[in-house]
């Protein structure tokens, strides 16, 4: 009876330590330097002058395209999303070149906030889609620089973890807070052309590759 | 003490052990991945030039050759830089693109034509004669390191030029000597992150005849 008891201790303890390896699996660990998400969307320039990020993730920390979209790829069928607080817009001139910056209506800081939607529905059109999922995690926009030229706009940006929790889905438990803690993301997208008063939405792709700080 | 508390107290230390193990597995990883001369995270490991070849099929493939790498000597055989006497190449299996549209922008992303990864091999060919026009010039030397690429887009902004940020993970890489250095590329650690700048296609005329080539310029930056 003893050695039995023993016996279906250890196998639940390596089912256990089986289950906790599975789960940890999920997502690819990326190294300090490395690529860990691609990401497409938009900037929605509000007819008051303020401004959001929104978009979804085409590559998230090596999840396969099942676990990142419930149908074809594509807005409406992404599971994890991406809205930022509002912000303004500065420019300012350098010859040639235009260079902005963004800084936040609210509080001290923009914020990126990351979303699981299990019921996916975005519409660019509506961005209150991109933020009506689980809240995964939320992100300090702590420095960011954008630089137009002929035809390009390009914006490097930094981005903090302030908060994360882990989610589940289909049945896989996904830790997304535990990717990376830091972030450095760079943004391309056409020249930007700010007209006061005009809405606009802007596309943009985005590169975000681990910056981590411990 | 009864046998349920005992059982209990067995589970929790066998599935303590295995946390361990795989935490020492982790680190020892992280541990061995360390190096490159002590290249940190994000530094520069290499620059480089090349071609995406698109074919006839709408398969691409990438060439190339690299124009820098820290600690290693000349990479050119005689004179400037240029495809034709650099002694450090590379060449990609081929790749289909699927492109996904964002208002007037293109994203590119790659799935491997076979297996069930991009490849990229690196060659050292001390006597180079590398022609864009016979891709199998970049792979006619010795093979000394194989990375397995992932994680990319390109985002391309009609008609100006494509962005690149792409994954290149280590897969092997054996010794070589280039000039009278000893060079293990796997001394840079896991891999790097790819980032090039893209022109416009070479076309014959307006309109896109395939075959034709993209030209590419960019640095990788060393992942830890």
């Amino acid at each position: 009876m003893r050695l039995r008891s023993w016996i279906l201790a250890v196998s639940a303890g390596l089912v256990l330590t089986a289950a906790l390896i599975w789960a940890q699996a999920a997502f690819l660990r990326v190294g300090n330097g490395g690529v860990v998400a691609q990401s497409i969307g938009r900037l929605l320039i509000h007819a008051d002058g303020t401004s959001e990020i929104i978009g979804h993730f085409h590559v998230l920390a090596g999840l396969p395209q099942t676990l990142l979209f419930a149908r074809d790829p594509g807005e409406a069928s992404a599971y994890f999303t991406a809205r930022s607080t509002l912000f303004t817009i500065e420019p300012f001139q350098n010859g040639g070149l235009t260079h902005f910056r963004v800084r936040p209506v609210e509080g001290d800081f923009v914020r990126v906030r990351f979303y699981y939607d299990s019921t996916p529905d975005q519409d660019l059109s509506r961005p209150d889609t991109y933020s009506d999922g689980e809240l995964t995690s939320s992100w300090r926009w702590h420095s960011g620089h954008g630089t137009i030229t002929n035809g390009v706009s390009t914006f490097t940006g930094g981005l903090d973890l302030e908060s994360g929790g882990a989610i589940t889905h289909q049945g896989n438990l996904l830790e997304v807070a535990g990717i990376a803690n830091a972030v450095t993301i760079v943004l391309t997208g056409p020249a930007l052309q700010i007209r006061p008063g005009e809405e606009m939405s802007v596309a943009w792709g985005g590169t975000a590759i681990s910056s981590q700080t411990r | 003490m009864n046998s349920k508390s005992r059982s209990l107290i067995a589970v929790a230390l066998v599935a303590a052990t295995g946390c361990a193990a795989l935490l020492y597995f982790q680190q020892r990883t992280l541990a061995q991945s360390t190096g490159y001369g002590g290249r940190a995270a994000g530094a520069i490991a290499a620059q480089l030039a090349g071609r995406a070849l698109v074919s006839h099929d709408q398969s691409v493939q990438m060439v190339g050759y690299f124009t820098t790498v820290p600690g290693l000597p000349e990479l050119f055989h005689s004179g400037g830089p240029g495809e034709g006497n650099a002694c450090l190449t590379f060449r990609s299996s081929r790749f289909r693109v699927d492109p996904v549209g964002n208002g007037n922008l293109v994203h590119l992303f790659s799935s491997p034509v076979e297996g069930n990864s991009v490849l990229l091999d690196v060659y050292y060919d001390p006597s180079p004669d590398q022609d864009f026009a016979r891709p199998e010039t970049f792979s006619d030397g010795t093979k000394v390191a194989v990375f397995r690429v992932h994680s990319g887009m390109t985002t391309a902004i009609p008609p100006a030029y494509g962005v690149c940020y792409t994954s290149l993970e280590l897969v092997s890489a054996v010794d070589f000597e280039a000039g009278n250095v000893r060079v293990n590329i796997g001394g840079l650690g896991r891999g790097g992150t790819l980032n090039f700048l893209s022109s416009p296609p070479e076309l014959s005329g307006n309109a896109v005849q395939f075959p034709f080539a993209i030209p590419f310029g960019g640095s990788v930056s060393s992942v830890q």
